[in-house]
């Protein structure tokens, strides 16, 4: 499959005081057309950082993006605008993400009048192709989003994305405000979606099952940097990073045959501050291997199997 | 005797301006010395408003109509002002959701340990500021003798959650209320903090209810679990049963509908449809506009809550002799 | 795989939904009900009130109310009613028209300040804390001085000197709505920025400012009396209930009615617009329901 999206060494820095927190620190990862990267990480990794600057929402200091065979970061004005019909991206809070004063049936259509698309009547009946894509009735589309529940706003929000055809979309942490249930209902979407449009999804998000379900490809993101990034299966059966390893060891599992976890696997201390980076390998801090090395260099992010890339002097 | 609170047909209403929300609506549930429930529900389930009740902590629109929660001997929803008081902080305490919010931002937090002792005159102020500094040491704060004078935001997420964990503690509690306490944090933070509250658990020998939406974390974590669904109690066991078999089709949906860490692909099956109104609940089971096993009777009559096997209580119409048949 | 909503869907605006919270406050509705009668009797002044405002009756000066002078008259034999409508007009052309001078200007300086930052909001908001600081009052009294006593005048004079509040309030929101997650959903759309302002800030902007409107009037009229309290005001023989009541106070013991009727109206309709703003404070608030 052709290669949709090319990031290279993006960066994004912003000043607090005299010093920088380095948001998005030098990352690099490319994505076929069709595929999805789950990307993974806590508070601090920059996840939704990087999304945004990806798509110039947030203006990167540095680095290329270089989308559909053209750099985003070259692009002014109209042209960037013009670009922008085939990225597109769904947000964490599906109520804030809804113009408030628009009718749910305006916020969908808006992405239309934006870019002068079809007529009145054609506009309209793309709204209802839409609401029936995601699994909305018509009866929605006078109505305002505040009176819906959170499933059904982020709909919503997935039917405007979808409005313009995207080739790319980033989903920022899509399910993470709604309900055990409501999550799986729009997980179970985005993966129809996903198979029936071939859409690329950058997917964000701190829960490592739903990414699993639904991305072909995960990076593993620490303090800006990507720590791990493989083919899914590959992430979860071999991680290789201990920062991986040790979130994978952190999440509670269905019990099977009636083994009960009552203790889980604990990383000691907390993400540090990203503004005061010390010298070396990030997770030094906290990693139970760390060695004279990992405190002098910054490991390299290299390929040590067929897709499976590392940042990390154990390896 | 074994029961620490015994809670019987306890209903919680809100009045709101288009109706009376009935937030509980009769549930009984008792918890024993040492155990740790899990209520598990989405939002709209009546989880938190089912144990904030018990303080009274609720809203000032809320009122509870029926009900009684004997704790230790005593109606808990009887008492007056000034007993309650005395419960609050002392035999029952909480902790909270969101560390960032529930600690007072301007006090420190040695203080903010000792403010129970102190009020409860549990110990002497002396004795109050030696606690706090070891209490801080047991749930794990580093530099705990310097620490306890400082103020909350010079502590990260996980830290305050831990602070939250000391205060609950500094009277010995009979029972610690935990709702929620590690969704807001980050994943790797989240084990740390439940490893706490286990050993917390062994070391000060106290009940647990512990509220969550996660039902895997539930099923390993606790001892008992109680699904709750639109106000009403869905299933109710002991961990190892509910795990062997989970009776009614909503835990079946949420254990179905959560995504595992080791499940396959496409063996993802959601609940369909939406919580549903508190204020104009579906008639009969409320569950059954979204069940698929859902028959008329289900529609008509709401089903009775009872024992069907030993310890094992479900409400569904569809489950007979401790089993459900479809 | 689908979900279906079922459910019947309400056809509610943030508007239809904010007037059925307002109607829940009563006093509010009352606030209401008054200010539309006395706005359609304002309008209609000219044709209801039984006498012109400045006819004197030498014959009838100092009458208490009776069948021919309803609420009595004043030191010159003029009807007290008739003179109380047109000052009521007075008032609410004050009120009303400071209100406009005031949205304007502080739309200008709150959305130019809020939408530029840096240097330009800097410079806008000093200048915006200066007017704020600025004795309201003693400032009217300079402009009405400088500009002439005329009702045209008095209005542009309060609205000049009231704009700080919207401009302020303005700019708050702009910079709020500014990084707003739709907002930033409609940038990731592709719209311009003139569309974003058009349909995505301004409409989100207009509940509070409808408030703070609201709240302004009042102002307005209470600074329009004050004026005229000390003589600054309107020129007689135009009735201000300023005027009027500083005319009156001296008569108090032995002809109230020249000040009760006055004050009455005045407190009235301040209180009916007071109410007002409160209900839709919390009206167009949609966080304030339980």
């Amino acid at each position: 499959m052709p290669e949709l999206l090319s990031v290279k060494n993006l960066r994004k820095y912003f000043p607090v005081k005299k010093k920088f927190l380095k948001a998005v620190d030098n990352v690099s990862f490319s994505l076929e057309q069709g595929e999805t990267l789950g990307l993974v990480g806590e508070s601090g990794s920059g996840k939704s950082t990087l999304g945004r600057s990806i798509l110039r929402l947030i203006e990167p200091d540095a680095g290329e993006i270089i989308f559909d065979g053209v750099d985003l970061r070259k692009l002014k004005g109209e042209e960037l605008r013009q670009k922008r019909r085939f990225m597109q991206i769904i947000f964490q809070d599906p109520l804030a993400s809804l113009n408030p004063m628009m009718t749910i049936g305006q916020n969908i259509e808006d992405p239309l009048i934006i870019h002068n698309i079809g007529t009145r009547e054609e506009r309209r009946r793309a709204v209802e192709e839409l609401l029936d894509i995601v699994g909305l009735g018509r009866e929605v589309i006078d109505a305002f989003p505040y009176e819906f529940s959170g499933g059904q706003q982020q709909r919503v929000g997935i039917a405007r994305a979808l409005a313009l055809n995207p080739k790319f979309i980033v989903a920022d942490e899509p399910v993470s405000s709604l309900d055990v249930s409501i999550q799986a209902q729009i997980v179970s979407l985005l993966y129809e979606l996903k198979r029936r449009f071939k859409i690329s999804y950058l997917f964000i998000s701190h829960d490592l099952a739903v990414v699993r379900y639904l991305s072909d490809k995960v990076a593993v993101m620490y303090l800006g940097t990507i720590v791990e990034m493989a083919p899914k299966e590959e992430l979860y059966t071999n991680p290789l990073h201990p920062y991986t390893r040790a979130l994978l060891a952190s999440v509670p599992k269905m019990p099977r045959d009636g083994e009960r976890q009552r203790r889980f696997s604990a990383l000691k201390g907390e993400v540090p501050s990203p503004i005061d980076l010390p010298q070396g390998c990030r997770f030094q801090s906290r990693c139970e291997y760390v060695m004279e090395t990992c405190r002098k260099q910054e490991p390299a992010f290299r390929e040590v199997s067929p897709g499976h890339f590392v940042a990390c002097h154990l390896v | 005797m074994a029961e620490l609170l015994i809670v019987n047909n306890l209903k919680t209403y809100f009045d709101r301006y288009d109706g009376v929300v009935k937030a509980v609506d009769g549930i009984s549930y008792k918890v024993n010395y040492g155990e740790t429930l899990a209520i598990v529900g989405e939002s709209g389930s009546g989880k938190t408003v089912s144990v904030l009740s018990l303080l009274r902590l609720i809203k000032r629109n809320g009122r509870i109509v029926d009900g009684e929660a004997i704790f230790d001997g005593k109606d808990l929803l009887k008492l007056n002002k000034e007993e309650l008081r005395q419960v609050r902080g002392k035999d029952i305490s909480i902790v909270f959701q969101d560390p960032m919010t529930s600690l007072n931002p301007i006090m420190r937090v040695g203080i903010q340990i000792m403010e129970p002792i102190l009020w409860h005159r549990v110990m002497s102020d002396k004795e109050a500021r030696e606690r706090a500094i070891e209490l801080l040491r047991l749930v794990g704060i580093p530099e705990y003798k310097t620490r306890v004078w400082d103020y909350p935001f010079q502590f990260s997420g996980g830290m305050r959650q831990r602070v939250m964990i000391a205060i609950a503690l500094a009277c010995n509690p009979k029972l610690v209320i935990a709702d929620e306490p590690t969704t807001a944090l980050d994943v790797t933070v989240r084990a740390q903090i439940l490893n706490l509250l286990s050993d917390m658990k062994e070391e000060f020998k106290t009940s647990v209810i512990f509220i969550t939406h996660d039902i895997t974390l539930a099923m390993n974590f606790a001892d008992t679990i109680m699904v709750m669904y639109a106000g009403k109690i869905a299933e109710y066991a002991s961990a190892e049963k509910f795990i062997r078999n989970p009776l009614h089709p909503y835990s079946q949906g949420l254990i179905s509908s959560t995504l595992d860490i080791n499940a396959k692909e496409g063996t993802l099956r959601p609940i369909p449809g939406n919580p549903p109104s508190l204020v104009n609940p579906p008639s009969g089971c409320r569950f059954h506009p979204r069940c698929s096993y859902a028959q008329d009777i289900c529609r008509e009559v709401e089903p009775e809550y009872k024992e069907v096997e030993d310890g094992h209580f479900v409400a569904c119409h569809l489950v007979k002799g401790g089993k459900f048949n479809a | 795989m689908e979900v279906a909503i079922n459910r019947k869907v309400k056809r509610t605006s943030y508007w239809s939904s904010a007037w059925r919270r307002f109607k829940r406050n009563k006093m509010a509705v009352a606030g209401l009900i008054y200010i539309i009668i006395i706005i359609i009797v304002s309008i209609f002044t000219p044709w209801i009130a039984p006498y012109p405002y400045d006819e004197p009756h030498y014959a009838h000066t100092f009458e208490k109310p009776s069948a021919k002078f309803w609420w009595g008259t004043d030191d010159l034999g003029r009807d007290m009613f008739s003179r109380n409508l047109y000052a009521m007009r007075n008032a609410l052309l004050v009120g009303f028209g400071s209100q406009i001078v005031v949205l304007i200007i502080g739309v200008i300086i709150g959305s130019i300040a809020g939408y530029r930052g840096g240097l330009v909001d800097t410079l806008l908001m000093r200048i915006t804390d200066i007017m704020y600081a600025f004795p309201t009052f003693l400032f009217n009294v300079i402009l009405v001085t400088v500009m002439g006593r005329g009702l045209f005048t008095i209005l542009v004079a309060v609205g000049l000197t009231g704009w700080a509040g919207m401009a302020r309030l303005i700019r708050g929101m702009v910079m709020y709505l500014k990084h707003a997650e739709f907002v930033e959903a409609a940038r990731a759309l592709g719209a311009k920025e003139s569309y974003i302002i058009r349909k995505y800030i301004l409409p989100n902007m207009l509940g509070p400012i409808i408030v703070s409107l609201a709240f302004g009037i009042p102002n307005g009229i209470w600074i329009e009396a004050g004026l005229a309290l000390i003589g600054m005001g309107v020129r007689p023989p135009m009735p201000s209930w300023g005027n009027m009541i500083g005319a009156g106070i001296g008569y108090i013991m032995a002809f109230p009615h020249m000040v009760v009727f006055p004050v009455l109206t005045f407190a009235l309709t301040l209180l009916a617009f007071t109410y007002v703003g409160d209900g839709l404070r919390d009206a167009l608030n949609p966080r304030s329901e339980v």
